[in-house]
């Protein structure tokens, strides 16, 4: 009858530390699901801006493009943590 | 000597070689369509390929013009080439290449780039009062002003290397995970997920970085600059 620290004690590889490693990258990369709904949301808002100005749709695109492209940035963060955590 | 020179030319690797040959491509196209611009008459209709170049950089020094004004000399052919050798790279896994914008490094040499140009952009446009708008509005509190600033100048350094790089790399790797996942029947997801993550993104990363660049350096412009002789807004 092993107890949970009693394992604890048995496990600690090389194995065990992989597998956390790709737990946190699992977990990083909800950070990357987070980024996408800020995403959806300002290009639902542009769609709505379309809808209400048709001739400013130019303006609205680059603006979306650029507001994304910034949101987008802690998303590939995460991605780069997950790519690190993930090649250790 | 030759034997050092030939074991260290073979220790570069291929995706360094894939940008050479990408530069070599580009560089051969210019020239080609450089001299047929120049042989071209007054009345002379272009043909179908030519029209295509003329509008793309009619295009984009428009955009020059309408983000930078005065200096928009300076930074049309910068973004063009950009634009260009960018989106060259993206697609170049298509073409028995190894996509050079996989890698941190290479698009750490375009943020580099970008990062010297919005910097140029404010320099041409302002003079040595570029140097000046570091210190912020309120003279005393340019001691805590200056590094902010410095650091808010240098964060696009980081950021677009990552944001061109963590994009082409993503795609590559959904991409060995479709084919690794789809088996057999590879012949149908691969262009679909070509289509999408080498061209489309490609094409979306391009225009991102090609228009933080201009927004970033139009932050340092002049706002007089922005009205001048043959300018959009009078044309």
């Amino acid at each position: 009858m092993h107890n949970f620290l009693q394992i604890m004690e048995i496990i600690p590889n090389e194995f065990f530390s992989t597998g956390l490693a790709y737990i946190g990258a699992g977990i990083a990369i909800l950070a990357a699901g987070l980024a996408g709904i800020g995403q959806g949301m300002a290009a639902a808002r542009a769609v709505e801006a379309v809808g209400r100005q048709p001739e400013a749709s130019g303006k609205i695109t680059v603006t979306m493009i650029l507001g994304q492209a910034m949101v987008e940035t802690s998303g590939i963060y995460a991605l780069i943590i997950a790519f690190i955590l993930s090649s250790k | 000597m030759i034997e050092e020179v030939v074991r260290y030319i073979l220790t570069v690797p291929f995706y360094i070689w894939s940008s050479f040959i990408i530069v070599l491509i580009l560089s051969i196209l210019s020239i080609i369509i450089g001299r047929k611009v120049n042989r071209l008459k007054v009345g002379e209709a272009p043909g179908k390929f030519l029209t295509a170049v003329i509008t793309f950089v009619k295009f984009m020094n428009d955009y020059a013009k309408n983000n930078i004004g005065k200096h928009w000399r300076f930074l049309a052919p910068i973004i063009l080439t950009l634009a260009l050798f960018i989106f060259t790279s993206n697609i170049s896994g298509l073409f028995l290449l190894d996509t050079p914008t996989k890698y941190a490094t290479v698009t750490l040499a375009f943020a580099i780039v970008s990062v010297v140009t919005i910097q140029a952009v404010g320099l041409i446009s302002k003079g040595i009062r570029h140097f000046k708008t570091l210190m912020g509005p309120i003279w005393w509190f340019s001691p805590v002003m200056i590094p902010l600033n410095i650091m808010s100048d240098l964060v696009p350094l980081i950021s677009m290397t990552m944001r061109l790089f963590g994009n082409i790399a993503s795609g590559a790797a959904v991409v060995v995970l479709i084919y690794s996942a789809s088996g057999a029947f590879t012949f149908i997801t691969a262009p679909i997920v070509h289509t999408i993550f080498d061209i489309g993104f490609g094409l979306i990363q391009t225009i991102v970085f090609v228009l933080l660049t201009t927004v970033f350096s139009s932050n340092k412009i002049d706002e007089k600059d922005l009205e001048f002789e043959g300018g959009i807004a009078h044309a």
